[in-house]
């Protein structure tokens, strides 16, 4: 089992598998009666194209968590995976 | 209910039978089941870490399954918290030193 400590997550770079960066990762949406973490709310880098992706009032990205493929250093989502506006 | 994990960070944290236990400071997450795993709790309640003997405590570690509600505040069960922040938290992961609300 591989626990994060969610506050040091805040802020790392969300990147896409296939090398595009998305940005940095502002929030987590979460399921408060399971706990299931249902979406990354990304602030997008100045390189991305926000109108590709869903977005909410502040410009921020929502990625589905189930696109995660991966957390550590970075976080890793799957680019076909993601909603497109 | 659906919220927002910066909107978690801050909240009083109360058992069920009433009484403040703290503040939550920080939520791990489990990267494999992409669930909240453990709530750890700051600022803890003077009385609270009387009653428990845990005064030089920084704060007590619950897993999420303790949880009973979080909106305006976070409810907790009665249940066994893990210390953190304290030379006998350094102990307990070895020796699993582990207490009840």
């Amino acid at each position: 089992m591989t626990t994060i400590e969610s506050k040091a997550l805040l802020t790392r770079n969300v990147v896409s598998d296939r090398g595009t960066v998305i940005g940095k990762l502002v929030d987590l949406s979460l399921e408060t009666r399971s706990g299931k973490i249902t979406m990354l709310v990304v602030k997008p880098s100045n390189e991305v194209d926000v109108r590709l992706f869903k977005t909410n009032d502040f410009g921020e990205i929502y990625i589905p968590f189930n696109a995660v493929k991966a957390i550590k250093d970075v976080i890793i989502v799957n680019e076909t995976g993601l909603p497109r506006a | 209910m659906i919220t927002k994990l910066t909107k978690v960070f801050g909240k009083e944290v109360y058992t069920l039978s009433g009484s403040r236990v703290g503040r939550v400071e920080d939520v791990t997450i489990d990267v494999d089941t992409r669930k909240l795993s453990e709530v750890l709790i700051s600022n803890l309640d003077p009385a609270f870490q009387k009653r428990y003997e845990l005064e030089d405590a920084k704060g007590v570690i619950l897993p999420y399954s303790g949880i009973r509600a979080v909106h305006d505040i976070v409810l907790v069960n009665n249940i066994k918290y893990r210390l953190h922040g304290t030379e006998a938290a350094a102990q307990a992961q070895e020796g699993s030193e582990e207490g009840l609300l």
